[in-house]
Protein backbone atom coordinates (compact mmCIF):
# COMPACT_ATOMS: atom_id res chain seq x y z
CA UNK A 1 0.00 0.00 0.00
CA UNK A 2 1.03 3.51 -0.99
CA UNK A 3 2.05 5.58 2.24
CA UNK A 4 1.40 9.50 1.79
CA UNK A 5 5.08 11.21 2.02
CA UNK A 6 5.18 15.69 3.04
CA UNK A 7 4.49 15.94 -0.85
CA UNK A 8 4.47 13.34 -3.11
CA UNK A 9 3.47 9.82 -2.21
CA UNK A 10 6.06 7.71 -1.34
CA UNK A 11 5.69 3.76 -2.36
CA UNK A 12 6.89 0.58 -0.82
CA UNK A 13 11.16 1.07 -1.41
CA UNK A 14 10.85 4.65 -1.27
CA UNK A 15 9.67 5.21 -5.21
CA UNK A 16 8.20 8.46 -5.38
CA UNK A 17 5.11 8.88 -6.90
CA UNK A 18 5.37 11.83 -9.09
CA UNK A 19 2.30 13.86 -9.99
CA UNK A 20 1.92 17.02 -12.49
CA UNK A 21 5.41 16.50 -14.05
CA UNK A 22 6.16 19.07 -16.20
CA UNK A 23 9.54 19.90 -18.23
CA UNK A 24 11.86 22.85 -17.18
CA UNK A 25 12.27 23.74 -20.82
CA UNK A 26 13.78 27.12 -19.81
CA UNK A 27 16.65 25.96 -18.35
CA UNK A 28 20.04 26.44 -19.92
CA UNK A 29 21.44 23.50 -18.03
CA UNK A 30 21.92 20.78 -20.58
CA UNK A 31 22.65 16.88 -19.32
CA UNK A 32 24.71 14.99 -20.58
CA UNK A 33 23.65 11.32 -21.02
CA UNK A 34 23.20 8.43 -23.99
CA UNK A 35 19.01 8.65 -23.01
CA UNK A 36 19.41 12.39 -23.26
CA UNK A 37 17.86 13.31 -19.26
CA UNK A 38 16.25 16.62 -18.52
CA UNK A 39 15.05 18.30 -15.78
CA UNK A 40 11.61 18.96 -14.41
CA UNK A 41 9.31 20.23 -12.09
CA UNK A 42 7.30 18.03 -9.83
CA UNK A 43 5.89 18.62 -6.26
CA UNK A 44 8.02 21.93 -5.59
CA UNK A 45 11.38 19.46 -6.84
CA UNK A 46 13.68 19.08 -9.69
CA UNK A 47 14.07 15.99 -10.94
CA UNK A 48 16.18 14.44 -13.71
CA UNK A 49 13.95 12.42 -16.12
CA UNK A 50 14.56 10.07 -18.85
CA UNK A 51 12.92 7.88 -21.05
CA UNK A 52 14.36 4.59 -20.99
CA UNK A 53 13.42 1.28 -22.61
CA UNK A 54 12.32 -1.35 -20.06
CA UNK A 55 14.87 -3.27 -19.19
CA UNK A 56 16.88 -0.17 -18.80
CA UNK A 57 14.12 1.39 -16.30
CA UNK A 58 14.08 -1.62 -14.05
CA UNK A 59 18.13 -1.08 -14.00
CA UNK A 60 17.44 2.08 -12.50
CA UNK A 61 14.75 1.54 -10.27
CA UNK A 62 16.45 -0.97 -8.61
CA UNK A 63 20.15 0.42 -9.09
CA UNK A 64 18.54 3.40 -6.90
CA UNK A 65 16.51 1.21 -4.50
CA UNK A 66 18.98 -1.54 -3.75
CA UNK A 67 21.78 1.62 -3.05
CA UNK A 68 20.59 2.91 -0.41
CA UNK A 69 20.54 -0.77 1.32
CA UNK A 70 23.90 -1.07 0.59
CA UNK A 71 24.67 1.91 2.06
CA UNK A 72 25.32 3.82 -1.54
CA UNK A 73 23.80 7.60 -1.76
CA UNK A 74 21.73 7.80 -4.60
CA UNK A 75 19.20 10.44 -5.26
CA UNK A 76 15.79 9.86 -4.26
CA UNK A 77 13.79 7.94 -7.61
CA UNK A 78 10.38 8.98 -8.93
CA UNK A 79 8.25 7.55 -11.38
CA UNK A 80 5.12 8.96 -12.87
CA UNK A 81 1.85 7.81 -14.07
CA UNK A 82 1.21 10.18 -17.07
CA UNK A 83 4.92 9.03 -18.31
CA UNK A 84 5.45 5.20 -17.31
CA UNK A 85 8.34 5.11 -20.09
CA UNK A 86 10.69 7.95 -17.81
CA UNK A 87 12.00 7.38 -14.65
CA UNK A 88 12.76 10.36 -12.47
CA UNK A 89 15.88 11.19 -10.04
CA UNK A 90 16.18 13.95 -7.80
CA UNK A 91 18.14 16.84 -8.53
CA UNK A 92 21.13 16.89 -6.26
CA UNK A 93 21.75 20.62 -5.71
CA UNK A 94 25.08 22.10 -7.31
CA UNK A 95 26.67 18.99 -8.30
CA UNK A 96 30.08 18.74 -9.65
CA UNK A 97 31.01 15.32 -11.91
CA UNK A 98 34.18 12.90 -10.32
CA UNK A 99 37.37 14.66 -9.06
CA UNK A 100 39.65 12.81 -6.76
CA UNK A 101 40.46 15.60 -5.13
CA UNK A 102 37.11 16.10 -4.05
CA UNK A 103 36.25 12.59 -3.46
CA UNK A 104 39.14 12.90 -1.17
CA UNK A 105 37.36 15.53 1.72
CA UNK A 106 33.99 13.74 0.72
CA UNK A 107 31.89 13.31 4.42
CA UNK A 108 30.95 9.61 2.60
CA UNK A 109 34.26 8.62 1.25
CA UNK A 110 33.24 5.08 1.76
CA UNK A 111 30.48 5.18 -0.40
CA UNK A 112 33.01 4.76 -2.64
CA UNK A 113 33.35 1.17 -1.74
CA UNK A 114 29.74 0.70 -1.32
CA UNK A 115 29.47 1.89 -4.84
CA UNK A 116 32.00 -0.75 -6.06
CA UNK A 117 29.83 -3.53 -4.23
CA UNK A 118 26.46 -2.05 -5.42
CA UNK A 119 27.90 -1.81 -9.49
CA UNK A 120 29.19 -5.42 -9.04
CA UNK A 121 26.02 -7.03 -7.89
CA UNK A 122 23.80 -5.23 -10.60
CA UNK A 123 25.98 -5.58 -13.29
CA UNK A 124 27.10 -1.91 -13.85
CA UNK A 125 30.22 -1.10 -16.17
CA UNK A 126 29.08 2.44 -16.51
CA UNK A 127 30.30 4.25 -13.40
CA UNK A 128 31.54 6.84 -15.80
CA UNK A 129 32.89 10.32 -14.16
CA UNK A 130 29.61 11.50 -15.05
CA UNK A 131 28.08 9.27 -12.69
CA UNK A 132 29.58 10.06 -9.49
CA UNK A 133 28.36 13.80 -7.89
CA UNK A 134 30.82 15.62 -6.42
CA UNK A 135 28.38 18.09 -4.06
CA UNK A 136 29.81 20.77 -1.84
CA UNK A 137 28.94 20.56 2.07
CA UNK A 138 26.23 24.02 2.51
CA UNK A 139 28.26 23.82 5.92
CA UNK A 140 32.19 22.70 5.17
CA UNK A 141 34.41 21.86 8.02
CA UNK A 142 38.41 21.16 8.57
CA UNK A 143 38.14 17.38 7.10
CA UNK A 144 34.86 17.37 5.01
CA UNK A 145 33.70 19.54 2.30
CA UNK A 146 31.21 17.52 -0.29
CA UNK A 147 29.60 14.79 -0.29
CA UNK A 148 29.07 11.63 -3.00
CA UNK A 149 26.48 10.60 -4.57
CA UNK A 150 25.81 8.01 -7.31
CA UNK A 151 23.77 8.17 -10.06
CA UNK A 152 22.25 6.49 -13.50
CA UNK A 153 22.08 2.52 -12.67
CA UNK A 154 20.09 2.16 -16.13
CA UNK A 155 23.08 0.22 -18.11
CA UNK A 156 23.04 -2.72 -15.37
CA UNK A 157 22.77 -5.93 -16.73
CA UNK A 158 20.20 -6.85 -13.65
CA UNK A 159 17.81 -4.79 -15.60
CA UNK A 160 17.03 -8.12 -17.81
CA UNK A 161 16.25 -11.28 -16.19
CA UNK A 162 18.43 -13.39 -18.48
CA UNK A 163 21.73 -11.56 -17.76
CA UNK A 164 20.69 -11.20 -13.86
CA UNK A 165 21.03 -14.86 -14.21
CA UNK A 166 23.64 -14.98 -16.00
CA UNK A 167 26.13 -12.83 -15.23
CA UNK A 168 28.61 -14.67 -12.69
CA UNK A 169 31.76 -12.19 -11.49
CA UNK A 170 31.72 -11.26 -15.45
CA UNK A 171 30.93 -7.18 -13.88
CA UNK A 172 33.50 -5.29 -15.90
CA UNK A 173 34.68 -2.18 -14.16
CA UNK A 174 34.10 -0.28 -17.78
CA UNK A 175 34.35 3.46 -17.36
CA UNK A 176 35.15 3.81 -14.00
CA UNK A 177 37.00 6.78 -13.20
CA UNK A 178 40.93 5.71 -13.77
CA UNK A 179 41.94 6.99 -10.26
CA UNK A 180 39.16 5.23 -8.30
CA UNK A 181 40.81 4.94 -4.89
CA UNK A 182 41.29 1.28 -3.23
CA UNK A 183 42.79 2.06 -0.57
CA UNK A 184 42.14 0.25 2.45
CA UNK A 185 39.13 1.96 3.90
CA UNK A 186 37.25 1.43 0.28
CA UNK A 187 38.11 -2.11 0.19
CA UNK A 188 36.79 -2.20 3.44
CA UNK A 189 33.62 -0.66 2.80
CA UNK A 190 33.20 -2.58 0.07
CA UNK A 191 33.13 -5.95 2.01
CA UNK A 192 30.93 -4.24 4.08
CA UNK A 193 28.37 -3.38 1.45
CA UNK A 194 28.75 -6.68 0.02
CA UNK A 195 28.31 -8.46 3.33
CA UNK A 196 24.40 -6.30 3.99
CA UNK A 197 23.37 -7.13 0.35
CA UNK A 198 23.57 -10.84 1.21
CA UNK A 199 21.56 -10.32 4.52
CA UNK A 200 18.61 -8.41 2.70
CA UNK A 201 15.40 -10.72 3.67
CA UNK A 202 13.23 -11.99 0.69
CA UNK A 203 10.21 -9.87 1.48
CA UNK A 204 12.82 -6.83 0.65
CA UNK A 205 13.86 -8.26 -2.11
CA UNK A 206 10.26 -8.81 -3.32
CA UNK A 207 9.50 -5.07 -2.65
CA UNK A 208 12.72 -4.23 -4.82
CA UNK A 209 11.79 -6.30 -7.61
CA UNK A 210 8.14 -5.14 -7.29
CA UNK A 211 8.58 -1.09 -7.11
CA UNK A 212 11.34 -1.85 -10.09
CA UNK A 213 9.33 -4.37 -12.06
CA UNK A 214 5.76 -3.33 -11.49
CA UNK A 215 4.58 -4.06 -14.88
CA UNK A 216 5.84 -7.42 -15.37
CA UNK A 217 3.22 -10.49 -14.60
CA UNK A 218 3.91 -11.98 -11.20
CA UNK A 219 5.41 -14.98 -12.58
CA UNK A 220 8.29 -12.79 -14.03
CA UNK A 221 8.36 -10.71 -11.09
CA UNK A 222 9.14 -13.91 -9.16
CA UNK A 223 11.68 -15.37 -11.28
CA UNK A 224 13.51 -11.92 -11.16
CA UNK A 225 13.12 -12.04 -6.85
CA UNK A 226 14.56 -15.70 -7.19
CA UNK A 227 17.22 -14.38 -9.60
CA UNK A 228 17.98 -11.53 -7.43
CA UNK A 229 18.39 -13.32 -4.00
CA UNK A 230 21.00 -15.67 -5.60
CA UNK A 231 22.78 -12.54 -6.97
CA UNK A 232 22.17 -10.42 -3.38
CA UNK A 233 23.24 -14.29 -1.48
CA UNK A 234 26.85 -14.40 -3.31
CA UNK A 235 27.02 -10.87 -3.20
CA UNK A 236 30.62 -10.96 -1.01
CA UNK A 237 32.50 -13.05 -3.29
CA UNK A 238 31.34 -11.32 -6.22
CA UNK A 239 31.71 -7.84 -4.98
CA UNK A 240 35.71 -8.74 -3.75
CA UNK A 241 36.04 -10.58 -7.78
CA UNK A 242 35.32 -6.97 -8.64
CA UNK A 243 37.03 -5.01 -6.57
CA UNK A 244 40.05 -7.17 -7.41
CA UNK A 245 39.31 -6.33 -11.04
CA UNK A 246 39.50 -2.71 -10.08
CA UNK A 247 42.46 -2.52 -8.06
CA UNK A 248 44.16 -4.70 -10.68
CA UNK A 249 43.74 -1.65 -13.54
CA UNK B 1 46.23 44.20 -35.90
CA UNK B 2 45.66 40.80 -34.76
CA UNK B 3 42.47 39.83 -32.61
CA UNK B 4 42.41 37.74 -29.70
CA UNK B 5 39.54 35.80 -28.75
CA UNK B 6 37.79 35.05 -25.44
CA UNK B 7 35.27 32.65 -24.38
CA UNK B 8 33.45 33.40 -20.73
CA UNK B 9 32.91 30.94 -18.53
CA UNK B 10 29.80 30.91 -16.64
CA UNK B 11 27.68 29.68 -13.84
CA UNK B 12 24.27 28.40 -13.62
CA UNK B 13 23.79 27.57 -9.86
CA UNK B 14 20.02 27.43 -10.28
CA UNK B 15 18.91 25.57 -12.95
CA UNK B 16 15.08 26.99 -12.36
CA UNK B 17 16.06 30.68 -12.43
CA UNK B 18 19.18 29.50 -15.13
CA UNK B 19 20.83 32.91 -14.52
CA UNK B 20 24.32 33.09 -15.75
CA UNK B 21 27.16 33.82 -13.39
CA UNK B 22 30.43 34.83 -15.16
CA UNK B 23 33.33 33.19 -13.39
CA UNK B 24 36.19 33.25 -15.16
CA UNK B 25 37.07 33.48 -19.13
CA UNK B 26 39.52 32.16 -21.15
CA UNK B 27 41.85 34.05 -23.89
CA UNK B 28 43.03 32.88 -26.72
CA UNK B 29 45.81 34.83 -27.69
CA UNK B 30 49.60 34.85 -29.38
CA UNK B 31 48.98 30.68 -29.87
CA UNK B 32 48.49 30.92 -25.91
CA UNK B 33 45.15 30.34 -23.35
CA UNK B 34 44.93 32.20 -20.59
CA UNK B 35 42.60 32.27 -17.85
CA UNK B 36 41.31 34.73 -16.45
CA UNK B 37 39.60 35.31 -13.21
CA UNK B 38 37.64 37.89 -11.23
CA UNK B 39 39.53 38.86 -8.00
CA UNK B 40 36.32 38.10 -6.07
CA UNK B 41 33.08 35.31 -6.45
CA UNK B 42 29.82 36.70 -5.51
CA UNK B 43 28.72 35.25 -2.22
CA UNK B 44 25.82 33.23 -1.19
CA UNK B 45 22.98 35.39 -1.31
CA UNK B 46 23.77 36.23 -5.02
CA UNK B 47 24.49 32.91 -6.09
CA UNK B 48 21.64 31.58 -3.61
CA UNK B 49 23.41 29.09 -1.76
CA UNK B 50 26.16 28.50 0.15
CA UNK B 51 26.88 25.35 -1.79
CA UNK B 52 26.95 27.08 -4.96
CA UNK B 53 29.74 29.45 -2.84
CA UNK B 54 31.54 26.50 -1.80
CA UNK B 55 31.71 24.59 -4.93
CA UNK B 56 33.19 27.74 -7.24
CA UNK B 57 35.63 27.69 -4.16
CA UNK B 58 36.22 23.85 -4.68
CA UNK B 59 36.23 24.20 -8.12
CA UNK B 60 38.97 27.16 -8.82
CA UNK B 61 41.71 25.51 -9.00
CA UNK B 62 40.13 23.38 -12.51
CA UNK B 63 39.43 26.26 -13.75
CA UNK B 64 42.62 28.27 -13.82
CA UNK B 65 43.91 25.33 -15.15
CA UNK B 66 41.84 25.11 -18.07
CA UNK B 67 44.19 24.47 -21.62
CA UNK B 68 41.12 23.64 -23.90
CA UNK B 69 39.55 26.46 -25.52
CA UNK B 70 36.83 24.28 -26.88
CA UNK B 71 35.47 22.23 -23.93
CA UNK B 72 35.21 22.53 -20.47
CA UNK B 73 36.96 19.72 -18.21
CA UNK B 74 34.37 17.32 -17.29
CA UNK B 75 35.00 17.36 -13.84
CA UNK B 76 33.28 20.44 -13.66
CA UNK B 77 29.80 19.09 -13.75
CA UNK B 78 26.70 20.41 -15.89
CA UNK B 79 26.65 23.88 -14.37
CA UNK B 80 29.23 25.76 -15.51
CA UNK B 81 28.93 26.58 -19.72
CA UNK B 82 31.43 28.12 -22.32
CA UNK B 83 29.91 30.93 -23.95
CA UNK B 84 30.14 31.86 -27.49
CA UNK B 85 33.93 32.81 -28.53
CA UNK B 86 34.11 36.38 -29.01
CA UNK B 87 36.94 39.03 -31.00
CA UNK B 88 38.57 41.35 -28.85
CA UNK B 89 41.83 43.74 -30.27
CA UNK B 90 44.75 42.58 -29.86
CA UNK B 91 46.63 45.61 -27.88
CA UNK B 92 49.32 45.55 -25.11
CA UNK B 93 48.58 43.77 -22.31
CA UNK B 94 45.54 42.40 -23.41
CA UNK B 95 44.69 39.94 -20.31
CA UNK B 96 44.29 42.91 -18.23
CA UNK B 97 42.54 45.26 -20.12
CA UNK B 98 39.82 42.39 -20.67
CA UNK B 99 40.05 41.48 -17.59
CA UNK B 100 38.68 44.94 -16.23
CA UNK B 101 35.87 44.49 -19.08
CA UNK B 102 34.76 41.17 -17.72
CA UNK B 103 35.56 41.46 -13.89
CA UNK B 104 35.65 45.22 -13.01
CA UNK B 105 37.08 45.64 -9.72
CA UNK B 106 34.45 46.70 -7.14
CA UNK B 107 35.56 48.64 -4.35
CA UNK B 108 33.53 47.82 -0.86
CA UNK B 109 29.60 50.01 -1.42
CA UNK B 110 28.95 52.07 1.17
CA UNK B 111 25.63 51.75 2.95
CA UNK B 112 23.43 54.25 1.99
CA UNK B 113 21.60 55.68 4.56
CA UNK B 114 18.33 57.80 3.57
CA UNK B 115 16.78 60.11 5.78
CA UNK B 116 16.05 58.79 9.08
CA UNK B 117 12.87 58.12 10.15
CA UNK B 118 12.47 61.58 11.96
CA UNK B 119 13.65 63.35 9.77
CA UNK B 120 11.61 62.08 7.08
CA UNK B 121 8.59 62.81 9.28
CA UNK B 122 9.71 66.37 10.10
CA UNK B 123 10.11 66.92 6.15
CA UNK B 124 6.27 65.85 5.80
CA UNK B 125 4.91 67.82 8.46
CA UNK B 126 7.21 71.23 7.16
CA UNK B 127 5.65 70.68 3.24
CA UNK B 128 2.32 70.59 5.01
CA UNK B 129 2.27 73.77 6.25
CA UNK B 130 3.61 72.32 10.27
CA UNK B 131 5.98 74.90 11.60
CA UNK B 132 9.34 73.74 12.39
CA UNK B 133 9.01 75.56 15.57
CA UNK B 134 5.92 73.85 16.71
CA UNK B 135 7.61 70.33 16.17
CA UNK B 136 9.87 69.52 18.93
CA UNK B 137 12.30 66.39 18.72
CA UNK B 138 12.92 63.49 20.91
CA UNK B 139 10.41 63.97 23.53
CA UNK B 140 11.54 63.08 26.95
CA UNK B 141 9.63 63.46 30.09
CA UNK B 142 11.76 66.03 31.12
CA UNK B 143 9.78 68.25 28.59
CA UNK B 144 6.69 68.54 30.71
CA UNK B 145 8.58 68.98 33.71
CA UNK B 146 8.96 65.07 34.88
CA UNK B 147 12.36 63.51 36.04
CA UNK B 148 13.19 61.22 33.11
CA UNK B 149 15.71 62.68 30.28
CA UNK B 150 15.24 59.40 28.61
CA UNK B 151 13.68 60.40 24.56
CA UNK B 152 10.44 57.88 24.97
CA UNK B 153 9.27 59.40 21.58
CA UNK B 154 10.30 60.38 18.15
CA UNK B 155 8.73 64.16 18.13
CA UNK B 156 6.54 66.38 20.03
CA UNK B 157 3.95 69.52 20.11
CA UNK B 158 3.19 70.74 23.85
CA UNK B 159 1.23 74.07 23.75
CA UNK B 160 -1.26 75.21 26.45
CA UNK B 161 -4.00 72.91 25.67
CA UNK B 162 -2.30 69.74 25.63
CA UNK B 163 0.51 67.34 24.62
CA UNK B 164 0.80 65.35 21.48
CA UNK B 165 3.44 62.65 20.77
CA UNK B 166 4.07 61.30 17.44
CA UNK B 167 5.42 58.46 16.27
CA UNK B 168 6.37 58.16 12.22
CA UNK B 169 6.14 55.57 10.11
CA UNK B 170 7.83 55.29 6.61
CA UNK B 171 6.13 52.78 4.72
CA UNK B 172 7.41 53.15 0.79
CA UNK B 173 9.90 50.96 -0.50
CA UNK B 174 9.91 48.80 2.29
CA UNK B 175 9.44 45.26 2.19
CA UNK B 176 6.36 44.14 4.00
CA UNK B 177 7.99 42.61 6.92
CA UNK B 178 10.36 45.83 7.59
CA UNK B 179 6.88 47.83 7.35
CA UNK B 180 5.33 45.66 9.97
CA UNK B 181 8.92 46.14 12.60
CA UNK B 182 8.31 49.84 12.02
CA UNK B 183 4.15 49.74 13.16
CA UNK B 184 5.46 47.28 15.65
CA UNK B 185 8.43 50.38 16.81
CA UNK B 186 5.82 53.15 16.58
CA UNK B 187 3.08 51.63 18.35
CA UNK B 188 4.72 49.85 20.99
CA UNK B 189 7.04 53.41 21.66
CA UNK B 190 3.94 55.15 21.98
CA UNK B 191 2.32 52.84 25.02
CA UNK B 192 5.21 52.76 26.47
CA UNK B 193 5.18 56.52 26.64
CA UNK B 194 1.68 56.63 27.80
CA UNK B 195 2.97 54.36 30.43
CA UNK B 196 6.09 56.83 31.60
CA UNK B 197 3.47 59.44 31.61
CA UNK B 198 0.80 57.67 34.13
CA UNK B 199 3.34 56.64 36.12
CA UNK B 200 4.81 59.95 36.99
CA UNK B 201 1.43 61.20 37.51
CA UNK B 202 1.28 63.20 34.54
CA UNK B 203 -2.00 64.53 34.34
CA UNK B 204 -2.58 66.88 31.35
CA UNK B 205 -4.40 65.84 28.05
CA UNK B 206 -2.41 64.28 26.07
CA UNK B 207 -2.81 62.51 22.81
CA UNK B 208 -0.67 60.02 20.84
CA UNK B 209 -0.62 59.51 17.03
CA UNK B 210 1.37 57.40 14.50
CA UNK B 211 1.19 59.06 11.06
CA UNK B 212 2.01 56.42 8.23
CA UNK B 213 3.86 58.25 5.51
CA UNK B 214 2.55 58.43 1.92
CA UNK B 215 3.61 55.26 0.40
CA UNK B 216 1.39 52.86 2.80
CA UNK B 217 -1.22 50.61 2.20
CA UNK B 218 -4.46 50.33 3.68
CA UNK B 219 -3.32 46.77 4.82
CA UNK B 220 -0.80 48.75 7.01
CA UNK B 221 -3.10 51.38 8.49
CA UNK B 222 -5.08 48.66 10.05
CA UNK B 223 -2.15 47.02 11.56
CA UNK B 224 -1.46 49.69 12.95
CA UNK B 225 -4.56 50.77 14.17
CA UNK B 226 -5.02 47.06 15.87
CA UNK B 227 -1.53 48.19 17.72
CA UNK B 228 -3.38 50.92 19.23
CA UNK B 229 -6.30 48.76 19.95
CA UNK B 230 -7.84 49.78 23.34
CA UNK B 231 -5.13 52.47 23.99
CA UNK B 232 -7.44 55.90 24.81
CA UNK B 233 -6.39 59.23 23.20
CA UNK B 234 -4.22 57.15 20.19
CA UNK B 235 -4.69 56.93 17.09
CA UNK B 236 -3.73 56.62 13.42
CA UNK B 237 -3.05 59.33 10.66
CA UNK B 238 -2.45 58.35 6.57
CA UNK B 239 -0.88 60.88 5.53
CA UNK B 240 -1.83 60.08 2.06
CA UNK B 241 -5.14 60.56 2.76
CA UNK B 242 -5.79 64.53 2.47
CA UNK B 243 -8.47 64.42 4.82
CA UNK B 244 -6.85 62.72 7.63
CA UNK B 245 -3.63 64.99 6.69
CA UNK B 246 -5.26 68.20 7.23
CA UNK B 247 -6.91 67.11 10.42
CA UNK B 248 -3.49 65.64 11.84
CA UNK B 249 -1.85 69.10 10.56
CA UNK B 250 -5.07 71.22 12.16
CA UNK B 251 -4.88 69.80 15.26
CA UNK B 252 -1.26 70.28 15.46
CA UNK B 253 -1.68 73.93 14.79
CA UNK B 254 -4.20 74.22 17.17
CA UNK B 255 -2.19 72.38 20.31
CA UNK B 256 0.54 74.44 19.41
CA UNK B 257 -0.19 78.07 18.13
CA UNK B 258 -1.06 79.52 21.59
CA UNK B 259 2.31 78.51 22.74
CA UNK B 260 4.08 80.25 19.38
CA UNK B 261 2.09 83.47 20.03
CA UNK B 262 3.16 83.82 23.84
Amino acid sequence: MPRTGDDQTTLDCSVVALRDVAELTTTPIRLEGACKPKLYLAGGQLWVGKRLAAARRRAEVLGSLLGPELGVPVPRVGLCDSMPDSVFSEWVATPAHWDLAGAGVADNYEALGAGLALDAVIGNADRNPRNILIQPLEKQDKTHMCTLWFIDHEAAEAGELRRLRGMGNSAHPGELPGDYPTDFAVEQACEAAAARAAEIPESRIRALVAASCGNESPAIQNKFVDALAERLAAAPRIAEAYFRKVAAR
Amino acid sequence: MTAAEYRVVHFIPNPVSGARVPVAALLRAEGRIRVLSPEHYPGAECLGSSRAVNLLRAIRPQLERIDDFGNLPESLGPLFQLGHVQEVAMVQDVDTALRRLLFPIVSKPKIQRGPQRARQGANWLERNGVSSDWIRGGFRPADVGLESKVKIATHFVKGNSGLLLMEPIVAAARSRSDVLGAIELATTRLRSADHVLNSAGFERERGFVAYLLPGSSEDAADVARRALFNFEGAGVVECGKPEQAVAFTSRIRQIAEPLTLN
